[in-house]
């Protein structure tokens, strides 16, 4: 009754446009009250407020977010694309296949995602216009681009999952890698897909000839070398998946300065991007923390489990079922709370049902990266719309409608193939 | 005064971008240095890992002010078009809400400080560094209770974002 | 009427410390106060492992076990039975350690916001290398070494090898993948957190290069709601027979996992000489001391204390 009554609060709060930090933590704290009484719930204040920021593992946000700031601000982006482009831009939609692929390289030097579609905005959406492409398929295939980074690592939802499940990160870390190539061959598809209906929605580009395409690929060198830092050292035994995100942000400084890209300034403004992000996330970890201790005390994780097992209910049903619960809360939360609150509800019964933790792992964050880009709350989508003010938010939504198609096959491909997940961490085991 | 007010806010402002980014320029530092320690010399700096949580606290806590004064938090804006046709209903919702995130803000601070209390009576310490476990927490409180401040600054005519020249 | 128990799941719950050691005391006490009482596991932590005692004394939880060491400078009396080569058989230790306490430790006040059930050590922690043997204290120099206490860090860190912190979760990634060179850890983690494919030579050093203390307690206004007779039915569970049964659980699945590692590792499996042994005692010498002058403050005579803890445990040996 309690956890009704405060799940129907938090709601209600949420749509009138509470802080989602602000309003988790406040029904959280009168929920837990309820249950425990206010001294034991304000205790439950101080020890998380201050032993979230305190925990080491946690310190891999800021520093996966500065990765992805310094990454930004160093030219990776416009190389990576300008090298796709050189192989495929005279394509029909070959400007949004380059921005597509462009998007998961950028993913696999980059923790988090918001910088991804941030930056490709600035520099895919510009050729794009130039080349007469249709606002839904540039702004679409940006957004939904964006999304790549999330699965590929590094990557802070799939850190998060560890950390919550106490599973191994730097196997998740491995079963990211497989799906998330999937993810930019199905998007590539769908970009295929909307060009061959309507050939005027993504016009040809220039050709290039093989010496400016090999000119091309030399920008991507430092993608490999960060890439190959970072996932190296971890399976290398040089250092933690948690300090990965410290050595991946100094590795990215390194780059830029090797690249000449670096400056007083542009450190000074990728620290501040990185801290106003952090401040975000960091905020609503704390929210959320209160709220999941506040169905963690209802016992809502037992007696969901109990009722599951006592219902009889087929195992792959209940996956479809979490999938369907995802799909349905990611039109109102953002991936990060969402993850939060539900993760910690959903994996001891998945354990309990024999399914494999790093599989379950990276169906989540399949299932969250598609929240990214649906409506009504899809961060990418207004990430990219504060930035190209100029194109309505419904011509964006309309867009991204092929690659949630993509990302709908590529959930069932992951439920039914678990080896893509599986593969690549026990063949490194 | 608030011509005072506003000077000492910028003062404000422009120290804690500072502190808060050499706090999160030393977490990459602190991590590469102990990470190139263990495995070049091995010699790694053993208290990386606690002083890395002091380094995250601060950095959050002192962005949680600017953040706070912009009231630059994610929100839900699904009915914000709905809303914003009954001006009368938006004005109190968003008064509403305002009033939540200084009270959330302030039980924060309230609570820092309070935990920051218990460690002290219990003289507990960190593991490695060598240092009372409190200190740290009192600086917390101390730029929570800036948070709550800037919160209250927010609304303050003349205080608020885009009003006057430092509104960086 | 009837009072439910919040406790504190932090451990793994099919950790034998838990499925066999405290869930058939829950069990007990629902059925001597015939379900007037019962204890709740939480489906995960309500409060992080150092912040158990915290968390009971707050009523965040009702009921917690943890130990006294993950919340350093807190607990200084606890040192003591965490010292090297005291703690044979954590079972007679722990029926030794609940006694210290009742004579030594609560008079000074300690634990005092709390209802104090229980007080355990843990099995001796030995020396598990993913490598290289170490026979002397000259071998450890610039091995790095997962430690999970700040006097074995000291220790350690005085004679040249490279101390590193983590938590017991970050275990395994850092043996597996040798971040680590080895841990000091007791041969039952090693096994129950399944990093035992990561060790390949252990050094043995009878009673332990270190051990843990481990409270058991209850929040004060909750057990104050247990009717007395109910109350006095739980006492009689507790105190030191369940002290003891969880010291007991700790050696024997202690020496289970010993025997396996001395079948798997053959002769990689030794125990310290004499003269590494002498070696190790003289590098604690002065944390010893040290732990002296900090017990005087703490309100204890220490020589008393640790003569009566050794002759608790001989006496119990026979
Ligand atoms: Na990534
Ligand atoms: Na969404």
């Amino acid at each position: 009754m309690i956890l009704t009554i405060s799940v129907v609060t938090l709601l209600v709060l949420l749509l009138l446009r509470v802080p989602i930090a602000v309003a988790t933590g406040l029904v959280g704290l009168c929920g837990l009250a309820a249950f425990q009484g206010w001294p034991a719930a304000f205790a439950q204040v101080g020890i998380i407020a201050t032993e979230t920021v305190l925990t080491y593992e946690f310190a891999v946000i800021p520093l996966f977010i500065v990765m992805g700031a310094f990454i930004a601000r160093s030219g990776i982006a416009e190389e990576l694309f300008q090298a796709c482009y050189a192989f495929v831009g005279h394509w029909r939609g070959g400007l949004a296949l380059s921005t597509v692929a462009a998007c998961g390289g950028f993913g696999a030097v980059s923790g988090s995602s918001f910088a991804t579609a941030a930056t490709m905005s600035r520099i895919a959406y510009p050729q794009m216009k130039r080349f007469g492409y249709r606002d839904d398929l540039a702004t679409g295939s940006i957004a939904a681009g964006g999304t790549l980074g999330i699965l590929i690592p590094p990557s802070i939802a799939l850190v998060f999952f560890g950390i919550i499940t106490e599973s191994d990160i730097g196997a998740l870390f491995m079963a990211g890698i497989l799906p998330g190539i999937l993810g930019i061959v199905l998007y590539a598809a769908a970009v295929l897909f909307v060009v061959a209906r309507n050939p005027e929605a993504g016009p040809a580009g220039a050709r290039s000839n093989w010496q400016q395409r090999i000119a091309a690929l030399r920008g991507i060198w430092a993608v490999l070398l960060l890439f190959g830092l970072v996932m190296g050292g971890i399976y290398g035994g040089l250092f933690s998946p948690t300090e990965s995100a410290g050595i991946g942000a100094a590795g990215a400084l390194l780059i830029a300065v090797l690249r000449g890209r670096a400056s007083l300034e542009m450190v000074r403004t990728a620290l501040a991007d990185g801290i106003a992000t952090t401040v975000a996330l960091m905020a609503i970890l704390i929210g959320s923390f209160l709220f999941a201790n506040l169905v963690n005390v209802a016992r809502l994780p037992q007696d969901l489990t109990a009722a599951i097992e006592s219902l009889g209910v087929a195992p792959l049903a209940v996956i479809f079922l979490i999938i369907l619960i995802y799909l349905v809360l990611g039109c109102i939360l953002e991936s990060i709370s969402m993850m939060l609150l539900t993760v910690p509800v959903f994996y001891p019964l998945v354990v309990s049902l024999g399914y494999d933790l790093v599989w379950f792992g990276v169906l989540v964050v399949v299932v969250v990266e598609i929240s990214l880009i649906t409506p009504p709350v899809g961060l990418n989508v207004f990430v990219l719309r504060s930035v190209l003010q100029e194109v309505p938010l419904s011509r964006i939504f309309r867009g991204v409608v092929p690659f949630v198609v993509a990302d709908v096959a590529r959930v069932l491909l992951v439920v039914f193939v678990p080896w893509l997940s599986l593969a690549l961490p026990a063949y490194l085991k | 005064m608030i011509r005072l007010l506003r000077r000492l806010h910028g003062v404000l402002q422009e120290a804690l971008l500072l502190l808060t980014r050499l706090a999160l320029f030393g977490l990459v530092g602190i991590t590469a240095v102990d990470v190139v320690g263990r495995v070049a010399f091995g010699a790694p700096l053993g208290f990386a890992y606690e002083l890395v949580g002091v380094l995250l606290g601060v950095a959050v806590y002192g962005g949680l002010v600017r953040a706070a004064w912009r009231r630059d938090h994610i929100r839900i804006d699904l009915l914000q078009p709905w809303l914003s046709r009954l001006p009368a209903f938006d004005r109190a919702r968003e008064a509403a809400v305002w009033l939540l995130e200084l009270s959330f803000f302030t039980l924060l601070a309230i609570y820092i400080f309070r935990q920051m209390g218990a460690l002290m009576r219990w003289r507990e310490t960190f593991l490695f560094l060598p240092l009372e476990k409190w200190l740290p927490l009192a600086v917390f409180g101390g730029l929570a209770s800036l948070a709550v401040v800037a919160t209250l600054a927010a609304v303050v005519p003349g205080l608020r974002p885009g009003d006057g020249e430092r509104a960086s | 009427e009837s009072v439910t128990l919040r406790y504190n799941q932090w451990f793994p719950s099919g950790h034998w410390s838990q499925a066999e050691g405290l869930y058939p005391w829950f069990e007990d006490i629902a059925r001597v106060t015939e379900g007037r009482v019962t204890v709740e596991p939480s489906a995960k932590p309500l409060a992080p492992p150092n912040r158990n005692y915290q968390a009971v004394v707050d009523g965040v939880a009702d009921i917690a076990w943890g130990p006294h060491g993950y919340t350093p400078g807190v607990f200084p009396l606890t040192e003591m039975v965490e010292f090297p080569f005291i703690t044979e058989n954590a079972g007679l230790s722990s029926r030794a350690y609940w006694r210290l306490w009742k004579a030594h430790f609560e008079p000074t006040g300690m634990q005092s916001d709390v209802v104090t059930l229980g007080m355990h050590v843990t099995a001796g922690g030995n020396i598990s290398m993913r490598e290289a043997q170490v026979t002397r204290l000259a071998d450890l120099k610039g091995k790095k070494l997962r430690v999970p206490t700040p006097v074995v860090g000291r220790v350690l860190g005085k004679i040249g090898a490279v101390p590193v912190s983590g938590s017991l979760g970050e275990l395994r990634e850092m043996l597996s993948r040798g971040i680590i060179d080895g841990t000091v850890i007791s041969d039952e983690l090693v096994t129950g957190f399944h990093v035992d494919d990561d060790v390949h030579a252990v050094t043995r050093i009878p009673g332990g290069i270190f051990s843990n203390s481990a409270f058991i307690i209850v929040n004060k206004a909750k057990w104050e709601q247990i009717s007395e007779q109910d109350r006095e039915a739980i006492r009689a569970l507790s105190g030191e027979r369940l002290s003891e049964i969880m010291g007991r659980l700790w050696h024997e699945n202690d020496l289970k996992a010993r025997a396996a590692f001395q079948e798997r590792l053959g002769t990689a499996y030794q125990t310290a000489s004499d003269a590494f042994q002498d070696e190790l005692r003289a590098a604690y010498s002065d944390e010893l001391e040290a732990w002296k002058a900090r017990a005087r403050d703490a309100g204890i005579d220490p020589e008393a204390a640790l003569a009566f803890y050794r002759q608790q445990i001989a006496e119990a040996g026979e």
